[in-house]
């Protein structure tokens, strides 16, 4: 996993990554304070900032060594002394290294002389923190400077010098690593001397991180350090490496990432595909437009790869990860990798499974992945990001679905079905995928419509207290709390003990009917009856009770469809 | 005399083989590691000083699914100083403390922690190992052979067996020399670098304890190798082998 997010961030060089800045204080050529500017879109209700691609990072063992702060980009609190109250020793050393480094980098870019004398007068910037303040900025928010019309940051002049001082300032460091000796890298393979702390990933704030980030590779407890070996060393990295992998994390968690209950699924592939064929965005919302959009779309592409027209799709590789915050560590939920044309398969067998006829007669449109997880709980704040990440293998790996799932979803349907709320077609999908996926050759008798062959007594039990709640609508109107109502609960557990009392209760509604539809609901009964075969089980399992769910509504929307059609 | 191939299937309800990378949050690779197969050979039958254990192929029998596990686990180890000092009545016992928030205990670093185990559950495996006598005791290969064939068919073991964690414990039959080549999973995995084992296997250990910093066998001896299971098989590299990547090179005399 480490070596693929490293090979992803391709040549990354230790001490230099991308950042977002949120501020820029602008200033003349000669380091007068103009204005302080927002960056990045302003309108937008969360301002990440403007990104810059190549900007100094500092070493994390170093910054830790108390009293350092960044070059040329650090919070307001460092640059400015926003929010550092007078006698916070720490903020003011802080401070003073912020403008040490500018100091020492006037070397390589003179104009960075007047940023030294801007901060070092206690005047001006006294006047750039009010300006702060009215603008509403936060001590922790980052802060770059703009010379003119141009960010020193985005020259590369400062490069050699800064590469310099990074050696100079990590010198100590590696001389204890190297005396500690050379050790397998498990990103490159290569002999390394171990990094003992890595760089942060960000972004899991949300969903159980620190906002400052959280590391992947991190052993701070010593129950967790194994051989004698300290901190990160218990799995080697090497710095160049540790680099990569946090670039390549960062960059696709801010570029390439979505939450999914309490977790975030990031995803790439090892040759970029066009954003309509990237088929992680397809179970996030399916495309639009025609009927069964996505699983066509899936089999065109499958199409095109079989025969030769897509070759680059052929060779092409997914990766995902899931991942959460755990307090300062990221966790990793699950990980997939694969090819592009196993990743379609799935994809479209998903859409497949799951699809299922709605209430208007017509196949319901693909529904979105959160509709289907959504559809197992009363709020999709209520699902549990371990059963979430477990979901989304089941979806792009294709695999069975956990029957835990279909137990929450068979709740649900019980529950709206007795209180006579409208059908969720993604649960009802779920139920049937789940069918179809635990029995390859049962589940194949489980259609998106109403089947008449299916050879579960417990589906046909389903049928007929659809056809009995249809009749005694037919014959009484509504009459408030009907049979579903009253017996929708204990037929789908006991369906012996409660449908033959309901099909004697049924002969009285017949014969409240006009003698055509009574001979049309007499011969349904009798042709679900001969489906039955031995009788009517005495009790149901919870998979027959979610088969007696889908016998129901199948039935349902049948009886329903074809009376609004005309031929009932 | 060339070593026979000596096949156990084992199987359990979990397994975790840890990613080192991820030992904090537990995350296991999808099949066996090497050394997790030693040590299921080495709990059944072990000689340090005569022989090793070398696992040649992992047969995966049952597919492999995830499962996501939550448990408290103390921050602390037990201080070999302070045992020492006990066992000598120099002072008394000292616990871990199992409990107790960073106020009670004065320290984040003791107490107890909930971290995640994405383990495998319901695991079935055909394992393959040979023994590999150390210099001197090669003409003993045969009976150690059937030593080890006595022990596993009898169900004896030094310690339960267990699938990379202790608390996972695994169960072990000894596979016939005749038996018929099992139902594999159609599993094709590239797994990348994967970790081998954390000691060096090439000379006779009389002790495995890698914690002393100046030990040559130490911290240096942690190998990987390039994972890859084909039909549900995962090959492994002999120990000496230019595949198996280790952090110093020129040391493989077995």
């Amino acid at each position: 996993m480490l070596e693929v997010l490293a090979k992803r961030a391709g040549a990354v060089e230790p001490g230099f990554g991308p950042k977002d800045v949120r501020w820029a204080i602008v200033c003349d050529e000669r380091g007068t304070f103009r204005e302080v500017l927002e960056l990045g879109d302003t309108d937008a209700k969360r301002n990440c900032g403007q990104a810059f691609p190549v900007c100094p990072v500092m070493d994390r063992s170093v910054k830790q060594s108390g009293g350092k702060s960044e070059f040329l980009i650090d919070t307001a609190a460092n640059v400015v002394l926003l929010g550092v109250a007078p006698e916070d020793a720490k903020g003011r050393a802080k401070h003073d290294y912020f403008v040490q480094l500018l100091r020492e980098a006037g070397q390589a870019m003179p104009e960075l002389a007047g940023l030294v004398r801007l901060l070092e007068s206690q005047a001006e910037l006294e006047r750039v923190r009010e300006r702060f303040i009215a603008l509403g900025a936060r001590p922790t928010e980052s802060v770059t400077f703009k010379l003119g019309n141009a960010f020193p940051i985005e020259s590369d002049r400062w490069h050699d010098w800064w590469r310099g001082k990074l050696a100079e300032l990590t010198a100590d460091r590696r001389a204890q690593g190297a005396a500690a000796g050379h050790m397998v890298c498990f990103a490159t393979g290569d002999r390394v001397v171990p990094l003992p702390t890595h760089p942060k990933i960000k972004g899991l704030a949300r969903l159980g991180g620190q906002r400052s980030g959280d590391v992947l590779v991190g052993f701070d407890k010593p129950a967790f350090q194994s051989y004698g070996l300290d901190q990160s060393t218990n799995a080697a990295v090497s710095k160049e490496a540790a680099t990569a992998y946090s670039t390549a994390l960062n960059a696709l968690i801010c570029k390439s990432s979505y939450e999914l209950a309490g977790a975030l699924v990031v995803h790439w592939f090892h040759y970029r595909v066009k954003p309509e064929e990237d088929l992680f965005s397809w179970l996030q919302d399916p495309p639009e437009g025609e009927e069964r959009h996505a699983r066509q779309r899936a089999r065109d592409l499958l199409d095109s790869i079989a025969s030769g027209q897509r070759a680059d799709l052929a060779g092409n590789r997914y990766y995902a990860l899931t991942l959460s915050g755990a307090r300062g560590r990221v966790m990793v939920r699950d990980w997939m990798e694969g090819e592009f044309k196993e990743l379609a398969e799935n994809i479209r067998r998903w859409f497949e499974d799951v699809s299922i006829i709605s209430c208007d007669g017509r196949i319901a449109r693909d529904p979105r992945f959160l509709d289907v997880i959504g559809a197992t709980a009363r709020d999709l704040n209520d699902v549990a990001p371990p059963f979430m990440a477990k979901m989304w293998r089941v979806a792009v790996r294709c695999e069975p679905i956990p029957l835990a799932a279909l137990a929450h979803a068979l709740a649900r349907v019980k529950e709206a079905v007795i209180g006579n709320k409208p059908f969720n077609h993604a649960r009802m999908g779920l139920m049937k995928a789940y069918h179809i996926r635990s029995s390859r050759e049962d589940g194949g008798k489980m259609k998106p419509n109403l089947n008449e062959e299916h050879p579960a007594p417990a589906y046909h039990c389903g049928r007929m207290m659809a056809v009995l709640a249809k009749l005694q609508q037919a014959a009484l109107g509504d009459v408030g709390a009907g049979i579903v109502q009253r017996y929708y609960a204990a037929a789908s557990a006991t369906p012996a003990l409660v449908l033959g009392r309901l099909v004697r209760g049924g002969q009285f509604h017949l014969n409240k009917l006009e003698p055509g539809l009574a001979h049309w609901y007499e011969e349904k009964l009798a042709s679900i009856s001969a489906r039955l075969g031995d009788g009517v089980p005495q009790t149901l399992s919870l998979e027959e009770q979610s088969l007696f769910a889908l016998g129901y509504y199948q039935q349902w929307v049948d009886l329903r469809t074809k009376r609004s059609d005309g031929s009932n | 005399m060339r070593p026979k191939d000596q096949a156990l299937d084992v199987w359990g309800e979990f397994a975790c083989f840890t990613r080192p990378e991820l030992k904090v949050e537990r995350f296991s690779y999808p099949v066996p590691t090497p050394s997790a197969v030693r040590g299921i050979y080495d709990a059944i039958y072990c000689k340090r000083t005569e022989f090793r254990w070398q696992v040649t192929a992992i047969e995966v029998l049952a597919p492999v699914r995830y499962i996501s596990l939550r448990r408290n686990e103390v921050k602390d180890k037990v201080s070999t100083t302070n045992v020492q000092q006990w066992m000598t009545g120099r002072s008394p016992p000292e616990p871990i403390w199992a409990d107790g928030t960073d106020v009670e205990l004065g320290t984040d670093m003791k107490g107890r922690t909930q971290r995640q185990t994405m383990a495998l559950c319901n695991v079935h495996y055909r394992l393959h190992a040979e023994i590999r006598p150390w210099p001197g005791f090669e003409d003993r290969l045969q009976a150690m052979e059937e030593q080890f064939r006595r022990r596993a068919a009898g169900g004896k073991c030094i310690h339960q067996p267990y699938f990379g964690c202790r608390e996972f414990p695994a169960y072990f039959d000894l596979v016939d020399i005749d038996a018929q080549p099992p139902q594999r999973q159609p599993l094709d995995l590239d797994i990348g670098l994967m970790l081998y084992d954390v000691f060096d296997l090439s000379r006779p250990h009389g002790s495995l304890d890698t914690s002393r910093r100046e030990d040559p066998d130490g911290v240096r001896s942690i190998s990987l190798f390039r994972a890859s299971v084909r039909d549900g098989l995962l090959s492994i590299p002999p120990y000496e082998s230019d595949a198996v990547i280790k952090a110093q090179q020129g040391d493989t005399d077995a």
